[in-house]
C-alpha cells in the first residue's frame, strides 16, 4: 500500500511538468518532421520523385481516381487512354495532350489518332513517330480509318484527309467516304489493370513525403498541427534555458551555504550602523 | 522631365526587343520555308535501326523517343527538326546541314523558365561550320552559357544528332558510314 503522502501528484504551476509534457508530446513529431527533411534533403539520390505510391488507400486519401477508357483494337493489341496516358496493352504509358478518336492499322505501323497529333506504333508498341500539326497532322482531328480502296483516311476540320504509303504526308481530299475506327469495351481483366497503372503514375513518393513534412497530408488540420509544433519547440527552447539558468543559479546558491569560508563577509560600515539602532 | 523621357525611351527600346525576339523564333513551317527559299522539299525519313540504336542512344545520353527521325533534303542541303529536353522542358532546334558541316541553327521553341540566352545569335553562331569528329563529339569548342549549361548541352546533343544522322542518308556525303 502506497502512502498518500508519497504518490506522485503534478505540479501544473511548474514549468518542469509543461516541460516536460510538451517535449514527450513533441517528440513523434520531431522524428517524423526530421526524417522526412532528411529524406527530402536527398531526395534526387533516393529517387523520391521517380517512384510512384500504389497503395490504394493513399490514393484515395488523395482523391485520385482513374477515368473510364476509351479504347479501341488494332491487330489483336488494345489501345487505350486514360487521361493523359495512353496505353499500348498494359505498358508504360505515352504522355498525350489530345484526345484519342481511334486507330488504324497501315501494314506493319498502327496509327493512333489523337484530336491534336498523330502517333505511329510499330507492333510492340514501340513509338516510331508523334507527327504534330507542324509536321503536316490536320488540325483538330475527329476520326481514323480507312477508304474503299485501302487508302489511310483522317476526318478532320478542313475535311478528308489521305495519307501516302509512307505516313509521312496527308493531302485534303475534301469530301469522301470511309470506314471509321470505333471504340471498343475493354475486358474487366485489362480495364482493372489499366485503372491501377493509371492511380500508379498520378502520385510520387516525393509528393507524400513533403506533405508529410508540412502537414497538408492532412489538409489544413495538419499545417495548422505543424504550426503548432513549431510553437512547442519555441516554448521547449525558452524554458529549456530558463530552466538551466534556474538551476544553475540554485545550485551555486547550495554551493554557497555548503561552503561558510566562502561567504563574503557582511561590510563593516553596516555594523556600526546596526550598533546606533535602538 | 528627362528622367520620364529617357524612362519612355527605355520602354519603347525593350518591347522593340521583345519583338524582334518574338520575330526571330519561327515555327517550323517558317524555318523550313525560309531554309529552302519558300518551296520546301517533301519530306524524308532515316530510322534508328537496332544497329544505329546505341551509337544515337551515346549522342543523347538516353533512349532515342522515336524509331524514325523525318528531315528535308534538297541540293546537297537537309534541315532536321529536332527536340530535346533541357532540364525539363523539351526545345525545338531546327539544324540546316550543308554536306557534313552545320549551315545554321535556330531554336524554334524554348520552354524553359531559364537559360533561353541559347536562342541568340551569339551562342547558335558558333556551331556555323561545326562537323562530327571521329569520336561523335563536336569538332570545334562550344563556349558555355553560365547558368544555361544544360539547355547548352541539349542543343550540342541535338546537333551532333543531325550530324550523325546525316552520315546516314548520304545528302551531300560518303554514306558508306553504317
Amino acid at each position: 500500500m502506497t502512502h498518500p503522502s508519497r504518490k506522485y501528484r503534478p505540479k501544473w504551476g511548474s514549468v518542469y511538468v509543461w516541460h516536460r509534457l510538451a517535449g514527450v508530446s513533441a517528440a513523434l513529431f520531431v522524428i517524423l518532421v526530421a526524417g522526412t527533411g532528411w529524406m527530402l534533403t536527398h531526395s534526387d539520390s533516393l529517387g523520391l520523385a521517380r517512384r510512384h505510391v500504389s497503395s490504394g488507400w493513399l490514393l484515395d486519401w488523395y482523391g485520385i481516381r482513374a477515368p473510364e477508357p476509351t479504347s479501341f483494337a488494332v491487330g489483336g493489341h488494345h489501345l487505350s487512354q486514360l487521361g493523359e496516358h495512353l496505353y499500348w496493352d498494359r505498358q508504360a504509358p505515352v504522355q498525350t495532350s489530345g484526345r484519342l478518336v481511334g486507330v488504324q492499322q497501315v501494314g506493319e505501323i498502327a496509327v493512333a489518332a489523337l484530336s491534336d497529333e498523330l502517333i505511329l506504333l510499330d507492333t510492340r508498341g514501340e513509338v516510331i513517330e508523334r507527327v504534330g500539326t507542324a509536321d503536316g497532322a490536320p488540325v483538330d482531328i475527329q476520326a481514323i480509318g480507312r477508304t474503299a480502296d485501302g487508302a489511310p483516311a483522317l476526318k478532320a476540320a478542313g475535311g478528308l484527309y489521305l495519307g501516302d504509303a509512307d505516313l509521312l504526308q496527308w493531302r485534303l481530299r475534301g469530301g469522301g467516304s470511309a470506314v471509321w475506327s470505333q471504340p471498343e469495351a475493354v475486358g474487366p481483366e485489362l480495364r482493372d489493370a489499366l485503372m491501377v497503372a493509371y492511380r500508379g503514375q498520378g502520385l510520387s513518393v516525393e509528393r507524400v513525403v513533403l506533405d508529410l513534412h508540412s502537414g497538408r497530408i492532412l489538409g489544413p488540420a495538419g499545417t495548422l498541427l505543424v504550426d503548432l509544433l513549431g510553437l512547442v519547440l519555441l516554448f521547449l527552447a525558452a524554458t529549456g534555458t530558463w530552466m538551466w539558468t534556474h538551476q544553475r543559479r540554485s545550485r551555486r546558491a547550495h554551493r554557497l551555504r555548503q561552503s561558510p569560508r566562502r561567504r563574503p563577509a557582511r561590510p563593516a560600515a553596516a555594523t556600526v550602523q546596526h550598533s546606533h539602532l535602538p | 522631365m528627362s528622367v520620364r523621357v529617357a524612362l519612355w525611351v527605355l520602354l519603347i527600346v525593350l518591347w522593340a526587343a521583345v519583338l524582334c525576339a518574338h520575330a526571330s523564333n519561327p515555327g517550323q513551317q517558317e524555318f523550313l520555308a525560309d531554309t529552302f527559299g519558300g518551296k520546301v522539299p517533301a519530306p524524308r525519313v532515316v530510322w534508328i535501326t537496332a544497329q544505329r540504336r546505341p551509337v544515337v542512344q551515346a549522342i543523347l545520353g538516353h533512349a532515342p523517343k522515336a524509331l524514325r527521325i523525318r528531315y528535308w533534303a534538297q541540293g546537297g542541303r537537309s534541315a532536321w527538326v529536332l527536340n530535346e529536353i533541357g532540364k525539363e522542358q523539351p526545345i525545338t532546334l531546327g539544324i540546316v546541314l550543308r554536306g557534313d558541316k552545320v549551315e545554321k541553327i535556330k531554336v524554334l521553341a524554348y520552354r524553359e523558365s531559364r537559360g533561353g540566352e541559347v536562342r541568340y545569335p551569339f551562342f547558335t553562331d558558333q556551331f556555323v561550320g561545326a562537323g562530327l569528329a571521329p569520336d561523335r563529339a563536336l569538332d570545334c569548342h562550344i563556349d558555355n552559357i553560365s547558368g544555361a549549361t544544360l539547355s547548352v548541352s541539349a542543343v550540342s546533343r541535338m546537333t551532333r544528332l543531325a550530324l550523325y544522322l546525316q552520315q546516314l542518308t548520304g545528302v551531300g556525303s560518303d554514306p558508306s558510314q553504317p
